[in-house]
C-alpha cells in the first residue's frame, strides 16, 4: 500500500500551514519541552536546537498525514457521487 | 497506616543484606550526561537536519502546487478538445 499514490497529486496541496502542520509541529515543541523537564533542564531556556528539530519533524509528518488524508477523503467521495451518478433512481431529489 | 509502614520497614531492614560477589557481564558503558558544555556536533546536526527538512518540505509542497496546476491545465486542454 503506497502513503501517497500519484492520483494524489491531481489534488491542490495542502497549504503549508495547516491543521496537521500546527498540530503536531506544536506536539513536537511539546515532546522537546518534556524532555527537558524530565532532565531537570531549564524547560524552555534549553536545547533549543532539539525543540527546533522535534517542531520540525512534527511539522513534516503532520504535513504527509494531511495530504493522506485529503487523498482518502476525496476517494471517498469521487465513490460517493459515482455511486449517486450511477443509481439516480434512488436520489431523485431533482424531481420531488 | 502505620502497620503497614512498620511492616515496609521490616522488610526493608530484613533485605538489607550485603549484595552477593556475583560479577555479571555487561557491554553498556553510561556516562552522566555533562550539560554545561554545548554538544556542538549534536547542535550542528540538529539544525542541519532541521534545515534540510524544512528545505525537503517547501520543495515537495512548490512541486506539489505546480503539478496539480499542470494537470488541471491538461484536463482543461482535453474537455476543450484541445488535443
Amino acid at each position: 500500500m503506497v502513503f501517497l499514490p500519484d492520483e494524489s497529486r491531481s489534488l491542490p496541496p495542502p497549504p503549508l500551514l495547516n491543521k496537521g502542520t500546527v498540530w503536531f509541529g506544536f506536539s513536537g515543541w511539546l515532546a522537546a519541552l518534556l524532555d527537558n523537564a524530565f532532565n531537570q533542564r531549564p524547560v524552555l531556556r534549553a536545547g533549543v536546537h532539539r525543540q527546533i528539530l522535534f517542531a520540525t519533524l512534527g511539522c513534516f509528518v503532520g504535513y504527509q498525514l494531511v495530504k493522506r488524508a485529503e487523498y482518502m477523503h476525496a476517494k471517498v467521495d469521487r465513490e460517493l457521487l459515482e455511486y449517486i451518478r450511477h443509481h439516480p433512481v434512488d436520489f431523485h431529489g431533482g424531481e420531488g | 497506616m502505620a502497620a503497614g509502614l512498620r511492616a515496609v520497614r521490616r522488610w526493608g531492614l530484613a533485605a538489607a543484606a550485603p549484595p552477593r560477589l556475583a560479577f555479571t557481564r555487561s557491554a553498556s558503558v553510561v556516562k552522566k550526561a555533562n550539560n554545561e558544555q554545548p554538544n556542538w556536533l549534536g547542535v550542528g546536526m540538529a539544525f542541519g537536519t532541521s534545515a534540510a527538512l524544512w528545505g525537503f518540505l517547501i520543495k515537495e509542497h512548490n512541486e506539489d502546487e505546480m503539478e496539480y496546476e499542470r494537470r488541471k491545465r491538461e484536463r482543461r486542454h482535453k474537455y476543450e478538445g484541445c488535443s
